[in-house]
């Protein structure tokens, strides 16, 4: 997950590497993902996290759809 | 193996590699942690394995910690200063990726600044958690390249 200034940088990278074209988010948003994503991770109590518990999270930042579901609907 | 594999010792052992991961400011060995636990280096090297194997750290071809998320074993292009620049064990922490680095300062619950390398250009960018708030350009963004089902095929990649 690398840090861009704007689309247009993104695309440059996709061009140069051959990498794939994936999913843009706002750095804000990414900062409110680690909170939740990272939160506690200090803790003996941590036990990770489900996939249901993942997609929970992806989806209270409005990551949702299928690029952020760990398993494609049957 | 899944994470729900794991004994209780398993995640006792995950909880002090990220202590002492901390604390030192660089992955602790195998070595470090039996010492520490009073166990023996095969002993810690077996469980680092299904630590690994349940995806709660990285290792690499030789057995060491390359990654504990979002803290990382090496350099990397993402440097993360404790607010007064310096870490008990160092100069920094570094993680893995953009989102990493974010997440060692909301793991550690503390402010921090961030020092990324360019994709493109290697230009250095600078950003922030001042006061538990983020510090930088609205119009900054970070790429995810794969869906998440596919994260874990190579997580050094991703």
């Amino acid at each position: 997950m690398l840090l861009f200034r704007s689309e247009e940088e993104v695309a440059i990278w996709v061009a140069r590497t051959a990498e794939p074209r994936g999913q843009c988010v706002p750095i804000a948003s990414v900062w409110q993902l680690a909170q939740l994503w990272y939160r506690g991770r200090l803790s003996a109590a941590y036990r990770g996290h489900s996939a249901e518990q993942a997609e929970a999270i992806f989806a209270a930042v409005g990551l949702t759809g299928e690029f952020w579901r760990f398993s494609s609907p049957d | 193996m899944t994470a729900t594999m794991l004994t209780e010792r398993d995640w006792l052992l995950r909880a002090e590699i990220y202590a002492h991961f901390v604390a030192l400011g660089r992955a602790p060995t195998a070595g470090e942690m039996a010492h520490h636990l009073g166990s023996t280096e095969g002993d810690l090297q077996a469980a680092f394995q299904r630590l690994h194997e349940a995806h709660q750290i990285l290792l690499d071809e030789a057995g060491a910690i390359r990654m504990a998320n979002p803290l990382a074993g090496q350099p990397t292009d993402y440097a993360v200063l404790s607010s007064d620049g310096r870490h008990s064990g160092g100069c920094c922490l570094w993680a893995n990726c953009a989102w990493d680095a974010l997440g060692v300062s909301a793991m550690l619950a503390q402010d921090a600044r961030i020092v990324a390398k360019h994709p493109n250009t290697g230009e250095e960018l600078h950003f922030a958690v001042e006061k538990g708030e983020l510090r930088a350009p609205k119009s900054w963004l970070v790429h995810f390249a794969l869906p998440v089902r596919r994260w874990y095929d190579d997580l050094i990649h991703t």
